[in-house]
């Protein structure tokens, strides 16, 4: 039988705090970088929630995959010109707790 | 629950290493060893009661890059004594031998795209623990990661391995599990990974602390009373 796919869902934060939108493509494409666009596209990667103006996004992946992710979110160090840091601020197995965590940062 | 130490953190001046303390304990870190220049040298006492506290314990450390082998134990004579941790930056095979089996030296860092190659024969000398500085990765991931799991593989069943951040601004510090996932990366599994930026460390530092305390005699005796 085919063994279902745990994920893992990322509470990530800039700081300083800058907008959502470009803090996902910023990892997104930090993972790219990193490991490639199969990587990428075998990873699970998803922005489940972006909050736009509090520079706060959970970003879903596949738990096999979720030490790429952190590595890739720790390699991000220049967002819009500016430099940033980004702090994985929970990793949570269900969404609701993500956003519940998420939600006490913005 | 696990305790995590960074075992490398740049202090320049005394606000932003201020700022750093505050960063590093917000990231869960529990200890940290912080590699001090300028003004920061003088003031480490207030640094360590400021960090104490906010549930922070600071370590003094001394980052060595000698070009040879006498420059080498000639810096360590002087300040082995001095510092809780000691790294050498092995910038020449030479450096490289005598900092991989010195009892004095802590940690040692093999730089991105060393000119030299570190093999079995390095690694049967070993007996140090080898560290990776974060900040390096963010210098030049490509190299670094080459260099890394070239570590990892050769000498990764052999010793130990550390990931510091060796960030000198809060900008350019990762917590433990941004940290941890370097290694997890080059093929560690998660425990492992954790240990490096824990148990290793701590463990190092209790044997330093050990070794600087008056009870101290040498090794394996240990004045009681």
């Amino acid at each position: 039988m085919a063994k279902r796919l745990k994920r893992r869902y990322v509470v990530i934060m800039a700081e300083p705090r800058l907008s959502g939108d470009s803090l996902v493509n910023a990892v997104r494409s930090s993972y790219r970088e990193l490991f490639g666009v199969f990587g990428l596209a075998i990873s699970g990667f998803k922005a489940m929630k972006v909050y736009k103006n509090e520079g706060v996004a959970i970003i879903r992946c596949f738990l096999k995959y979720l030490p790429n992710l952190l590595l890739a979110t720790a390699s991000v160090t220049k967002l819009n010109g500016e430099n940033v840091a980004l702090r994985t601020l929970i990793i949570s197995g269900t969404m609701k707790r993500a956003k519940e965590v998420a939600e006490t940062y913005l | 629950m696990r305790k995590y130490v960074d075992l490398w953190v740049k202090c320049e001046n005394i606000e932003e290493c201020l700022r750093m303390i505050k960063c590093l304990r917000k990231l869960g870190f529990s200890s940290a060893a912080l590699e001090l220049q300028g003004e920061c040298m003088e003031k480490f006492d207030d640094l360590k009661i400021e960090a104490e506290k906010i549930g922070l314990s600071l370590y003094r450390k001394l980052v060595l890059e000698p070009s040879s082998r006498k420059e080498l134990l000639k810096l360590l004579r002087e300040n082995r004594g001095r510092f809780e941790v000691i790294s050498v930056i092995c910038r020449n095979l030479e450096t490289a031998l005598v900092a991989a089996r010195d009892s004095r030296v802590d940690t040692m860092i093999i730089p991105v795209n060393p000119r030299y190659r570190f093999d079995k024969g390095v690694a049967a000398l070993l007996r140090n623990k080898v560290e990776l500085p974060f900040r390096y990765f963010l210098e030049d991931m490509g190299g670094f990661l080459r260099t890394a799991s070239e570590i990892v593989s050769v000498l990764g069943k052999r010793c130990g391995i550390i990931v510091s951040s060796a960030g000198s601004c809060s900008l350019e510090l990762r917590n433990p599990r941004q940290l941890a996932s370097l290694l997890q990366v080059l093929g560690f599994n998660e425990e492992r990974a954790l240990d490096s930026i824990s148990t290793e460390a701590i463990n190092l530092l209790e044997e330093n602390l050990v070794k600087l305390s008056k009870n101290y005699v040498m090794r394996g005796v240990v004045r009681l009373g």
